[in-house]
């Protein structure tokens, strides 16, 4: 039997049977772990570095990761599958072009792609003619999923995790936080225009967003 | 330490909702606070995480050929180097170089005060040409103003001249109007003052004849017209007599009146003496030669 042991930092305990019947067998038997928050903001941060050296294999891996929640906020902040893959390309090639940029101690690789899709997303939603519609098709009030974690099973499977426990803690929220911080995310709305939108003035959105978001930060595992 | 407002900004930035004058304010205390700075990282990755709450779309498995397929031909940015270990330099090198980067700093140093110098040096120059065309072009204004100037006088002193010559001209013209009005009131005076008497005959035997006297006082002279008077005799002259007005008054002897054949006569008369007021005419036959005062008989008279 040899065991393979992942140079990932943070990661030494993991232990991957290479080979060995008996040690499948055993290995099967444990229940599914997936990687901590943690382990996958390490992972991630890993795969950048293989880029930085040119490695497309490691590219593709970090597509096949972050395609899917990115595809979706741009796809959510548009609403137009078209545009969104156009920014995702886009990302994607920032990616590949500044991996070796990346600094690990200044947030994940997740956070990171985010930031470039909600960035180019919010710029492109901004220089349509058709704004104020546009808006209102792609900043509902309300994301569309209940506070119940009930979520079919097929759904949880091609959300995620991360994506679970992430609606789960959106829910949670009090409705009006939940709103602010949807919008504030989403809708490439400005303060101002927020407060408009919620007919709030402009110190209570401020202060609901500051409350939702740091009930998400202590909500939501560290590097998520 | 972060207090409520910097959370809340923290908050706003973690979603880029900062903007213009705010954004620079908050964006300078970071730079002042790095616990303020990790509280907005910690933030945005708690926002971020807002990705896997859009609903779920899962991207067309083209959009990853197309992706991968752009990447080859895509250029790479470099990582920053990182800091190599100092080698160790022995003194004498080191004093060496040292002296040599003092050497350099003071030829730099020597260098750029002479560059200094002369660029100063250039400046003033240039400063100085300028100045002289500054003067020039302040000069030729002058001078085009002074010839301006010149010129707007020299029409001044035309018109003027002008006006002279044709304020003279009135002036004459008005003084020889002056003349002539006043000579004409004269005449018109004179002619009022004049005195106009015809004189009838006394001869019983010429009771045709008669004369016009006209009187000038002003001049103090006349004019005598006589008509049918028969002739004097050899030895006999028709003398003219100008009688003043007042009671008593002698007539004075104003001339001989020489007679034509055809009876006609005329002549312009001076009073010997002064007259202010006449109050008749006569004429009388007298001895040749005329009388100092009236002797023969009065053959015309004024009525």
């Amino acid at each position: 039997m040899s065991y393979a042991v992942s140079s990932f930092p943070g990661t030494l305990g993991w232990v991957v049977p290479k080979r060995g019947p008996k040690f499948r067998r055993f290995a099967m038997s444990l229940p599914e772990l997936s990687p901590s928050p943690d382990d996958r903001a390490g992972i991630d941060a890993s795969i950048l570095q293989r880029m930085a050296g040119g490695d497309k294999a490691a590219f593709a891996e970090l597509y096949d990761r972050f395609s899917r929640p990115l595809f979706s906020t741009a796809v959510h902040i548009l609403s137009d599958a078209s545009e969104a893959q156009d920014i995702v390309h886009d990302v994607f090639l920032a990616l590949w072009e500044k991996a070796a940029l990346f600094e690990p101690g200044r947030g994940s690789a997740f956070s990171w792609a985010v930031t470039l899709t909600r960035n180019r997303s919010i710029d492109r939603l901004r220089t349509r003619r058709r704004r104020t519609d546009l808006l209102e098709k792609s900043a509902p009030e309300d994301l569309g999923y209940q506070a119940s974690t009930a979520d079919g099973a097929g759904d949880q499977a091609v959300a995620g995790d991360e994506a679970v426990v992430v609606r789960q803690a959106v829910a949670n929220l009090p409705a009006e936080q939940k709103r602010a911080v949807e919008l504030a995310f989403f809708s490439g709305l400005t303060q101002q225009e927020i407060a408009e939108r919620l007919k709030e003035p402009l110190g209570t959105i401020k202060a609901r967003i500051r409350r939702g978001l740091l009930r998400l930060r202590d909500s939501i595992p560290h590097r998520l | 330490m972060i207090d409520e407002r910097q959370e809340e900004l923290a908050a706003l930035a973690a979603f880029d909702l900062l903007e213009g004058g705010e954004k620079a304010q908050f964006d300078g205390e970071m730079a002042r606070n790095p616990e303020l700075r990790r509280r907005v990282d910690e933030l945005r990755l708690a926002a971020n995480s807002l990705a896997h709450a859009a609903p779920s779309v899962t991207p067309p498995p083209a959009l990853k050929d197309r992706v991968m397929a752009s990447v080859t031909s895509r250029k790479q940015a470099h990582a920053p180097r990182p800091v190599e270990r100092a080698k160790v330099i022995p003194f004498p090198v080191i004093i060496a170089w040292a002296a040599a980067a003092c050497f350099a700093v003071a030829a730099a140093i020597t260098g750029q005060l002479y560059i200094n110098a002369r660029t100063h040096n250039q400046v003033l120059i240039d400063q100085g040409k300028l100045a002289d065309l500054e003067l020039k072009s302040a000069q030729n204004r002058f001078e085009a103003q002074r010839l301006f100037h010149e010129q707007e006088l020299a029409v001044l002193r035309q018109d003027s001249d002008q006006a002279v010559a044709v304020a003279k001209a009135d002036a004459a013209k008005a003084r020889t109007d002056l003349v002539a009005a006043t000579e004409r009131m004269r005449r018109e005076n004179d002619l009022a003052q004049m005195k106009i008497s015809t004189l009838a005959s006394l001869l019983g035997n010429s009771s045709q004849a008669q004369a016009v006297a006209v009187w000038n006082p002003a001049k103090q002279e006349g004019v005598l017209s006589v008509a049918k008077l028969p002739s004097a005799a050899a030895d006999k002259d028709y003398e003219l007599w100008v009688i003043p007005d007042g009671k008593g008054a002698a007539p004075i002897a104003a001339g001989l009146v020489m007679i034509q054949p055809d009876g006609s006569g005329r002549a312009v008369f001076r009073a010997d003496k002064p007259v202010a007021q006449i109050a008749k005419f006569a004429v009388s036959l007298e001895r040749k030669g005329g009388a100092p005062a009236p002797a023969g008989n009065i053959v015309l008279l004024s009525q």
